[in-house]
């Protein structure tokens, strides 16, 4: 077409003339049909996603609130002081109310003998809800109770706590402090902090503490180096059942834990222990102890489930091996023969009596179920950060009673401690994603991957109210389904769809594709416009 | 790449080990992982690129060796030399012609294998955008606190790597792919090593923090291969790796060496081309990092003088309804309660043994 025109001379105007309309014609159906088609198909698919409301609910301040209710407070001076001291922090925020204590409340003191009974008939008469504390204020004449106890401070075993009116106003907010959430979670609620700016005692505890994550799977592993010289009866399930499940199910509403537990035999640990002559046991040097598990972690079993898996070992000593006891740097014997592994689990070493000399092979060995059980629960409310109050004078902590359970405060203030690395992950999630869509211009957002991302946000502002109304109950769950939709959103298989089809790759497609056609439409046009400019001077010659 | 003719050079140098145990206690304390993990690939097949194989596999070997654990590692292998018709002496991959080392040891657990080493696997697998399907084993599950070593190698260009024969990862991709696993605080640090002609083109334009970055070669510079097995009939290693893996195999889990020392490993006069490192991303001082920081899995251990003062549990017998939680494996032993012990069958020889 273009040759065409070219071959047109001003001799033969009609034809130029055909010829400039057919030129025109090419250009204007590949500007208007070409253009938008190829704009079309080519543009990378993008869902709306709610940026303002991601940048709002990233500025948005992010508390605790906590609802403290005073009772029997000896004076309004006293709750107001109360209220004072425990302004300073800025992610947890009291609520205090006061009031005076109900006539039932004062029969009950009266007859509570000691502190242990005080606390079950006092958390009997008042229900103290989930996300909430209480502090009773007790009378002088019933303040005999501490005293016996030898406490100015008694913290129950659901959300009380007790004190006198003559107590000491910065140790009984601190106390309240640490109950209600660990100094780490405070800080991760501030800001987004990673590892490297972390300093001392904060960074150990990032380190340790396992990701916050819907789920763990648990593993306990029974070693067994030398079946052939000892034979096991250790029933695992019961031990989980008795142990691990009344804590696993008073978990359940913040985190799903599955446990599974195996035997490994032939299997041993990679150490190499010295006998220490003064101690009249084999001696492994806590220097060893970082690269024991390497070993056997390919043994340990995979995992269908992607899950953080935790794993927690019982280690049965090789017979030319044992007694084996784990030696401090400084050469003394640690006194519960385990170790923890931040992030991973424990390990646990048994030791098992030395048979008689003529015994038959393999003998049986009965293991300590309470020891290794009472370790694996340590190491897991280590690994899970449970609120700890260090032990301090005057302040006496009431473990829950009679059995493996948390109590009230410690699982208010692990869930408190998830909301609060929840609420980081899901701003980082989010965030991130917006920054990547914006800074990566090939990165697809599928129907299904603006749907997470709206679900994650809405879920997620109803959490950062409920956290700081104090609803923890709601707050958890909010939390939890809007990490699981923005990490959905974020891990998307789609997301990668055209990533990596970079800008300069284009080109080298799109100008061979473009360049045979749009060149001759080119030159065409140049034959359009020359036409027209020839026409329009010889019109002002007419005029 | 070009290949040299150089055969089998004997010019060990002398590895500088100036650093005392003073400086452990610092390192110890400037630690700041938790975990290690390892992303090796080697991108190209064909029986001529033996030594690609052979470098990966060198890597493999060492990190093993020093204790990343087979499911903290992603082992990209895109051919399989070692049960390759052509190999004179099978399920072997040595890293030099005199068979010193061989690198292919006694189990070798490739993730991902011939045509699934990809592109888009590799930045898949970088960015945790898998399919809900993919195993366990082919992830990088890895988090804030967790140390990569990425080695990769094969046959590179200005600004890319070539993967199989049919495509191309570039740069730009690789450094957004960094970026991505950054603000998803999937990486605490990351060590980046790459053996490719013209290999420093590769790390251009990352631009997340923490990351070093090791290249065989500078834009511009062929990465050179070591010597020729004349029994295989090719190259076997490439220099770069061949030198790294020498310092390597003296390096043992409880070792000082520093990755200062790492990056002096393969000097010029016996690697021909330049290695090439970028540190502005890098806040440490390679001096005071250890080389096991990244090739080897030297845990945290906390030790507790006291366990949970808890009573006894299980006496009174806890309820049995709401089972949900304890896993199937616990119950699938209805035997457990009678066998008072295990007994062993006579055919059994463990016994005699010890």
């Amino acid at each position: 077409m273009g040759s065409d025109s070219d071959d047109a001379k001003e001799k033969d105007m009609d034809s130029s003339r055909e010829g400039a309309w057919a030129a025109a014609g090419f250009a204007v159906v590949l500007v208007i049909v070409g253009l938008p088609v190829w704009w079309y198909t080519t543009t990378v698919y993008r869902a709306h996603l709610p940026y303002s409301t991601i940048e709002d609910l990233s500025h948005q301040l992010r508390y605790h609130g906590i609802s403290l209710s005073v009772i029997g407070a000896p004076s309004y001076t006293f709750s107001e002081d109360l209220e004072k001291h425990l302004k300073s922090s800025r992610s947890i925020k009291f609520y205090v109310t006061s009031r005076q204590s109900e006539k039932n409340e004062r029969e009950r003191l009266k007859t509570a003998l000691s502190v242990e009974e005080l606390d079950e008939k006092m958390s009997a008469a008042t229900k103290i809800v989930t996300g909430t504390l209480a502090l009773f204020i007790l009378p002088d004449s019933n303040s005999n109770i501490l005293d016996a106890a030898d406490a100015k401070i008694v913290v129950g075993r659901h959300r009380n706590v007790y004190a006198t009116a003559d107590v000491d106003m910065p140790t009984l907010t601190s106390l309240l402090k640490n109950m209600v959430i660990n100094s780490l979670a405070n800080k991760k609620a501030e800001g987004n902090k990673v590892l490297h700016d972390l300093k001392g005692s904060l960074r150990k505890e990032a380190m340790r503490q396992v990701p916050t994550e819907p789920g763990y799977d648990v593993t306990l592993t029974l070693m067994i180096p030398e079946p052939h010289f000892i034979s096991v009866a250790w029933n695992a399930r019961k031990a989980v059942e008795d142990y691990l499940k009344p804590f696993v199910s008073q978990l359940e509403s913040i985190t799903k834990i599955s446990i599974r537990s195996q035997v490994l035999y032939m299997t041993a640990l990679s150490v190499s222990p010295m006998w220490s002559s003064s101690y009249k046991h084999f001696a492994l040097p806590q220097e060893q102890l970082p690269l024991t598990i390497n070993a056997i972690e390919a043994k340990l079993g995979s995992y269908v489930r992607t899950r953080p898996s935790l794993h927690f070992v019982v280690y049965i000593p090789k017979q030319d091996q044992s007694p084996l006891h784990i030696h401090k740097s400084d050469g003394t014997p640690v006194e519960e023969n385990s170790f923890m592994v931040p992030r991973w689990g424990g390990v646990m070493i048994h030791n098992t009596p030395v048979p008689e000399a003529n015994a038959s092979m393999p003998y049986d060995v009965e293991l300590d179920t309470h020891w290794i059980m009472a370790t694996v629960l340590t190491h897991l409310q280590k690994l899970l950060p449970v609120p700890h109050i260090k032990p301090s004078e005057g302040v006496l902590v009431l473990s829950a009673s009679k059995s493996c359970e948390l109590t009230g405060w410690e699982l208010d203030g692990l869930a408190r401690a998830r909301v609060s690395s929840y609420l980081a992950n899901i701003r980082i999630t989010l965030q991130s994603l917006c920054e990547l869509v914006g800074e990566i211009s090939n990165m697809v957002i599928s129907d299904e991957v603006g749907g997470w991302v709206w679900g994650a946000v809405e879920e997620w502002g109803e959490c950062l109210t409920a956290t700081r109304e104090g609803r923890l109950k709601e707050a958890t769950l909010y939390c939890s389904t809007s990490f699981i939709q923005a990490d959905a959103a974020f891990f998307h298989p789609s997301m990668l769809a055209l990533l990596y089809f970079p800008d300069n790759q284009k080109y080298a497609i799109y100008v061979p594709l473009f360049l045979p056609v749009s060149i001759p439409v080119i030159l065409s046009l140049k034959v359009v416009f020359g036409l027209y400019r020839k026409r329009t001077p010889i019109k002002i010659k007419e005029d | 790449m070009k290949f040299f003719p150089l055969i089998f050079s004997a010019c060990f140098f002398a590895l500088s080990r100036a650093i005392t145990d003073i400086g452990m206690q610092n390192f110890v304390k400037g630690k700041t992982h938790t975990n290690n993990w390892a992303v090796l690939v080697d991108t190209s097949r064909f029986w001529f690129n033996y030594r690609h194989v052979a470098n990966v596999l060198s890597m493999y070997r060492s990190v093993k060796r020093l204790g990343i654990p087979d499911s903290q590692i992603i082992l990209m292998v895109a051919d399989d030399m070692a049960c390759n018709p052509r190999n004179p002496r099978p399920a072997t991959v040595f890293n030099n012609a005199h068979q010193h080392i061989n690198v292919y040891g006694e189990d070798v657990e490739v993730d991902y294998r011939g045509y699934e080493v990809t592109v888009e696997n590799f930045v898949r697998l970088l960015t945790g955008r898998l399919t809900p399907s993919t195993p366990r084993s082919k992830r990088l599950l890895t988090d804030d606190g967790s140390n990569i070593l990425i080695y990769m190698t094969g046959h590179g260009g200005d600004g890319f790597l070539k993967f199989q024969d049919s495509e191309e990862i570039t740069n730009v991709e690789l450094a957004d792919a960094f970026e991505q696993m950054w603000q998803k605080q999937r990486y605490n640090e990351i060590l980046f090593i790459i053996d490719t002609c013209q290999a420093a083109s590769m790390y251009e334009h990352f631009y997340s923090p923490n990351i070093l970055a090791i290249a065989s070669s500078l834009v511009g510079e062929d990465s050179l291969s070591h010597h020729v097995d004349p029994a295989i009939g090719v190259y076997i290693i490439d220099r770069f790796t061949y030198y790294a893996l020498e310092f390597l195999e003296k390096v043992t889990p409880g070792s000082k060496d520093s990755l200062a020392q790492f990056l002096q490993v393969c000097p010029k006069r016996v690697c021909i081309s330049t290695v090439g490192v970028r540190r502005d991303l890098y806040k440490r001082d390679p001096n005071n990092v250890l080389v096991t920081e990244f090739f080897g899995s030297v845990r945290n251990v906390e030790l507790f003088d006291h366990v949970l003062d808890i009573p006894v549990c299980g006496i009174d017998v806890v309820g049995s309804e709401g089972n949900k939680t304890i896993d199937k494996t616990l119950t699938d032993s209805p035997g457990m309660k009678k066998r008072g012990s295990f007994v062993y069958a006579k055919q059994l020889p463990i016994h005699r043994i010890s």
